[in-house]
């Protein structure tokens, strides 16, 4: 790709961006939030036409219009958005448009199904080709939509962000698939804010800055604190632990909780100021649990205290009003209104708990300010979200919640596609929240956001608490004992 | 300066493209019958787009939620016939009957709310059971004939005038300002456009869906019976040509040509004009001699011209976002 330039009305997107990338190559791509990267691709892709530059696959010069193109010219785009349809199966979102055939043009539904099976398998999924896609976890979805790229035979394979809500366990098996693919030949383009995966994945990395290119190296000449200060253009402070804090009373206590699927018998206490990690595999039941608190699944048994009172939570309103805020890690599906402007996306939830008239002017002020504190980085209030890169997106949902004020604050995947230096700014605020007196919940698929930014952590195991570990007690080891389930080696009760 | 506020303002574009539209076909009119251009005639028109007007209001609510209300027209005919066959010409009796209806109203379009919300029944499914109901239920209570007419009381909200004006026009200004206020300011009237965009995402972020549905389809069916009522004053007596299964077409044309989607992207405001144009285009076709057909067919049309124009020229499809950008 070279001299690729776009701009959006009211951004400069990309400014004469080059890229290129080898056969038998995994080219890392990085940058801050709203660098870039997915327009880049999405150019690539034909997606997005680019105002200026020109695109060469093979040596030939390309022009995509649209992603059938770049598909036939074999580069499949795993996008950073989830693009499954949740009423169509796994087997029919995996072969939509590419569906094997019989002579009289009907679909051969028992190859669909052997192929899909096959592929799962490929992955280590333990999912049926006949689920429906609406039906699986954020993490599934992700490896689907894996999976749907690895299906045609593509010389190139272009992965925004894929791993932004696995597992170590499944970042594994990507990283294995990654690596027989370089050896096949085919050219990867990874893309990331995961430091650890960009150093470990990749041959290559080219860094964007806010539309530009500001240089490729090789990932042996480079180390983290290199790249974190060529993507930010500054020294960004990073390991940023919670300060021991005086936690104080109870705010929260779930007394043997029985929940939706397999939360079983959860007892735990959450304290003002207190940040409570959960740990958790894929399909653990930390969503679960974090769902029945707020209401989306009223606990089947089991009794919740909050702020010393009895407290059940019977929908997400009711949980809302008592001061409970929940941040999905869906956030396209269960968090954002696409068409929508920041405005309206944010002072949405105010106006529910406020039940007053809805006051434009007044809800602007105060969201402006949180929208500064959080560096939002948009044209103005009025933007669609739809426009906003993925970080960014993010922080529209957490100021939807400061801007409307909690308790209680349950956070599914806080950093989730956040940049280094964010993540950052993601941690001070909820430390600040802590000292307001706010308890967060905090589930995490980062075990080292979890070390770092928890007072305590719990771990979930097939639904039932596992283990408990305070500030000192955690590392890396045991905390993953836990999450596994190796019972034995559980240390501490509440 | 204006005109940048119009290209970026997609509810802005849309009242502009639809004023624009109203001025063309009176154009056209015009050319053809100069008659219909005098004022008598406009105000007229005017007093004919009332009860349309009423019921889109409702119906554009229901779409911008996401969903459709097809048991509009029954409601309609329902409140015409019950109306003059209770109220029997007796002023005395007007308030309590009118009082009656909308609570039959209410409970009738919160019963499919309800059941929506409830067990997820597609409105489309949920609203047309409903319809048949209820016009199963204006059989059998008038036995086929209905009887009865409206009293001098229900006369003056119908047919009456204060000046030149006709007072269901005045009726429908001060609730259109209502409405239209409801659901800019107050938070179960604006929920709705979030509820149409994303469901799940509005149920996440602390709104209580169920209630706002109940809601939306019983404010969609009250507005059905006001409609009906004013019908009622105008006509007369009870007739089973009033509302109906037309009209019901024609109030979900008016919220979709004033420019309501399905995803909560429009504005509820958009049906005032809508239901004008249609009222317009009925009456250019019926004083042309256009049989009922004719004008099915420029119905039809009208909607697609409008949806592409809003779809296409407006930009909001995600593909014509991108070549914007080009
Ligand atoms: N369709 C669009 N209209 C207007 N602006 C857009 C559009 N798409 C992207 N942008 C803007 O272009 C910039 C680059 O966005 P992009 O999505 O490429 O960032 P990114 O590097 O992928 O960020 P992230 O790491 O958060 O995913 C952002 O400022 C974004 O707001
Ligand atoms: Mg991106």
């Amino acid at each position: 790709m070279e001299n690729i330039g776009k701009t959006f009305p009211g951004v400069k997107a990309l400014d004469d961006v080059g890229i290129e990338l080898y056969g038998g190559e995994v080219l890392g791509l990085v940058g801050e939030n709203g660098a870039g990267k997915s327009t880049l691709m999405n150019v690539l892709n034909g997606i997005v036409q680019p105002d200026e530059g020109k695109i060469y696959v093979d040596g030939e010069e390309k022009e995509f219009s649209s992603l059938i193109e770049a598909q036939n010219s074999g580069i499949a785009y795993i996008q950073q958005e989830l693009n499954l349809i949740d009423e169509l199966s796994v087997q029919e979102n995996l072969f939509l448009g590419k569906e094997p055939l019989t002579p009289f043009r009907t679909i051969k539904f028992r190859e669909l199904f052997k192929k899909t099976q096959e592929v799962l398998k490929s992955l280590g999924l333990n999912i049926s080709p006949r689920e429906k896609a609406g039906n699986l976890s954020l993490a599934k979805k992700q490896m689907v939509e894996i999976a749907k790229a690895l299906l045609f035979d593509a010389k190139i394979i272009v992965m925004d962000e894929p791993t932004s809500s696995l597992t170590d366990e499944e970042i594994n098996v990507l990283y294995k698939l990654i690596c027989r693919m370089r050896e096949e030949g085919k050219g990867i383009i990874y893309i990331s804010h995961r430091m650890e995966e960009i150093f470990s994945f990749t041959d290559r990395i080219s860094v964007l800055r806010n539309g530009a290119c500001v240089g490729s190296k090789s990932t042996k000449e480079i180390d983290h604190d290199g790249l974190v200060r060529m993507m930010a253009g500054r020294d960004v402070e990073e390991r940023f632990f919670k300060e021991e804090t005086q936690t104080g009373p109870v705010l929260l206590e779930l007394d043997s909780i029985h929940g939706q699927g397999k939360v079983e018998d959860v007892s735990i206490q959450l304290r003002k100021g207190e940040i409570l990690g959960i740990g958790g595999l894929m399909g653990s039941g930390r969503t679960e649990l974090l769902e029945t608190i707020f209401g989306i699944f009223p606990p089947r048994e089991g009794r919740l205290t909050l702020d010393g009172k009895p407290f059940k939570p019977t929908s997400p309103y009711q949980a809302m009003d008592q001061g409970i805020a929940y941040i999905p890690e869906d956030r396209e599906s269960k968090g954002l209104f696409l068409d929508f402007s920041i405005l309206a996306n944010v002072s949405l939830t105010r106006m529910e708990k406020d039940k007053s008239l809805y006051n434009e002017a007044n809800h602007r002020i105060s969201i402006d300010r949180v929208s500064e504190k959080l560096g939002i980085v948009a044209p103005g209030l009025d933007s669609r979200v739809e426009n906003l890169s993925g970080g960014n997106r993010q922080k529209v949902i957490l100021a939807r919640w400061i801007h409307a004020g909690m308790k209680v604050l349950l956070v599914n995947e806080p950093t989730r596609g956040i940049d280094v230096g964010t993540k950052t700014e993601i941690y001070k605020l909820l430390y600040d929240l802590n000292k307001q007196g706010v308890g967060i919940i905090v589930v995490s698929s980062e075990l080292t956001e979890l070390l770092m930014i928890s007072d305590r952590i719990v771990t979930l195991y097939e639904g039932q608490l596992s283990g408990e570990f305070s500030r000192k007690e955690a590392n890396k080891e045991v905390v993953l004992q836990a999450m596994t389930g190796k019972k034995e080696m559980v240390t501490g009760t509440g | 300066m204006l005109l940048e506020r119009i290209r970026n303002d997609r509810n802005l574009k849309v009242m502009v493209s639809l004023l624009l539209m109203i001025i063309l076909i009176l154009g056209i009119a015009g050319m053809i019958t100069p008659r219909l251009l005098q004022p008598g005639h406009l105000i007229e028109l005017a007093r004919q787009s009332v009860p349309l007007g009423i019921t889109a209001l409702g119906q554009s609510a229901v779409i911008l939620s996401g969903g459709i209300d097809l048991s509009v027209g029954s409601i309609v005919t329902m409140t015409n016939i019950l109306a003059a066959d209770m109220i029997r010409g007796r002023d005395n009796r007007t308030i309590p009957v009118v009082l009656f209806l909308l609570a039959l109203g209410i409970l009738i379009g919160g019963t499919s709310g309800f059941l929506i919300a409830k067990t997820g029944i597609p409105p489309m499914v949920m609203t047309f059971a409903m319809s048949s109901i209820v016009r199963g239920g204006d059989l059998l209570y008038s036995g086929g004939a209905p009887g009865g007419r409206a009293s001098p009381m229900l006369r003056f909200f119908g047919a009456g005038r204060v000046g030149p004006v006709p007072v269901s026009v005045i009726i429908f200004i001060i609730l259109a300002i209502l409405v239209l206020f409801w659901f800019k300011k107050v938070r179960t009237g604006r929920s709705t456009y979030f509820l149409g965009n994303n469901f799940r995402a509005a149920k996440y972020a602390g709104v209580p869906v169920e209630r706002r549905i109940v809601f939306i389809y019983a404010f969609s069916a009250t507005m059905a019976v006001l409609s009906g009522l004013i019908f009622s004053g105008y006509i007369g007596v009870g007739s089973f040509e009033v509302g109906g299964e037309a009209f019901m077409l024609n109030s979900v044309a008016s919220a979709v040509i004033g420019g309501n989607t399905f995803l909560g992207i429009g504005n509820i405001a958009g049906a005032i004009p809508g239901a004008f144009i249609i009222t317009l285009i009925n009456s250019i076709l019926r004083s042309l001699g256009i049989a009922v057909t004719g004008q099915h067919i420029m119905q039809g049309v009208i909607i697609i011209v409008m949806v592409v124009l809003y779809t296409g020229q407006i930009g909001f499809s995600r593909k014509k976002l991108k070549k914007a950008g080009g």
